[in-house]
């Protein structure tokens, strides 16, 4: 469609900043439906940063002084609450798989594929399972006491596993959650 | 082939010292970025003086916002550049919108005292120029005009009177050539 292909050729214009700002909201909007023109934009970012790369210049000397008291007046802002971006972008990968045609059907050949190996490594548990249990029976018949000892190891087995799911995990994220802690009112600069 | 000097791999954590309010992180952020900040704030705005003010701006809002950068979104100098750029953008439209008399900027001559204070990025320099060459006249001109001067893309369409839709496309084509030639990673 016509007005598809106009965005996507955007792209330059849109990393090189030649756009106007409704142009740039329209574009951004399009970007989270479009993951092939995100990954151009994000290359063209990089090669528009080695232009302004190649035309580096010495600034005043004052410069460095001036901006590095100004940190010290200066707050900074809080990170993006750490869930929320991941969220949205889990939700967006959702919606991108859900809108290309294409993709769908990759997912629906990916779970074929996966459902066939399941079913594969169910038979070969069967198999197994099977195996262990002519095996058992053979070891009951070599040794008397055997079987019995199994049978204690798979009580033990069974209580340690009903242990486990009684306990409740622990919460691995809440040192990280800890640490990325900040002052919360902060709201006001934006 | 040469790693890049000027992209040293620990900018990203450094930034990530700065988001957590280390100045000494900040002065080492600021060593490797207010070069390529002030130079290009410079090329599109050309004014010394005012160049130096949105230069320091962008330089503090990168203290200001460090927290904000998503490495999953592109490189620190990218990031910082972005800002930059787009920055010394705003600051010309918004003089456009108050008065029109921007006409003598659109020669892109090149200020002679810039000589003087180039800094030693010259193997990028060298590398731009010679990807640069290798463009069609009208993607260099495009690019040119849009990046280093900070034209928006109908205004580069007007200067090269050419139509709307074939300067779109030639940034795009151009870009993406320069992006092959200097073979930048993302």
């Amino acid at each position: 469609m016509a007005i598809r292909d106009d965005l996507h050729v955007l792209t330059g214009s849109y990393a090189l900043d030649a756009v106007s700002d409704t142009e740039r909201e329209e574009f951004e909007r399009h970007l989270h439906h479009c993951p092939t023109c995100e990954a151009e934009v994000r290359g063209l970012r990089e090669t528009a940063a080695r232009l302004a790369l190649a035309c580096a210049l010495t600034p005043p000397a004052r410069m460095e002084q001036q901006v590095l008291a100004a940190t010290y007046r200066t707050r900074q802002l809080p990170p993006l609450p750490a869930d929320r971006p991941r969220r949205e972008r889990r939700r967006v990968q959702a919606g991108r798989i859900l809108r290309c045609p294409h993709r769908l059907a990759v997912l629906a050949a990916a779970a074929s594929v996966a459902a066939a190996v399941a079913l594969g490594i169910t038979q070969l548990s069967v198999q197994h399972q099977l195996d262990q249990a002519r095996a058992t029976a053979i070891a009951r018949v070599v040794t008397a006491r055997r079987p019995r000892r199994d049978r204690a190891d798979q009580r033990g087995r069974e209580r340690h596993r009903r242990h486990l799911r009684r306990t409740p995990r622990r919460p691995w994220s809440a040192p990280a959650a800890w640490l990325n802690c900040r002052p919360a009112a902060s709201t006001r600069c934006g | 082939l040469q790693p890049e000097p000027a992209l040293p791999p620990d900018l990203a954590a450094l930034l990530g010292q700065v988001a957590r309010g280390d100045h000494r992180a900040f002065e080492l952020v600021y060593a490797e970025l207010s070069g390529a900040v002030y130079g290009v704030v410079r090329q599109v705005l050309r004014d010394p003086a005012q160049s130096e003010e949105v230069a320091q701006e962008v330089l503090l809002e990168i203290w200001r916002t460090a927290s904000r950068y998503d490495p999953d979104r592109g490189s620190p100098a990218a990031w910082a550049l972005t800002i930059a750029h787009r920055r010394a953008v705003d600051r010309v439209r918004a003089e456009n919108a108050c008065s029109r008399r921007e006409q003598k900027a659109a020669e892109p001559e090149p200020a002679e005292d810039d000589v003087a204070e180039t800094v030693a990025a010259t193997l990028e320099h060298q590398r731009v120029r010679r990807c640069m060459d290798g463009l069609t006249g009208l993607q260099r001109e495009s690019i040119k005009l849009a990046y280093y001067n900070g034209y928006s893309y109908p205004q580069v369409a007007q200067l090269l009177g050419v139509a709307l839709g074939t300067v779109k496309t030639r940034i795009r084509d151009g870009l993406i050539r320069m992006r092959d030639c200097m073979e930048v990673s993302w």
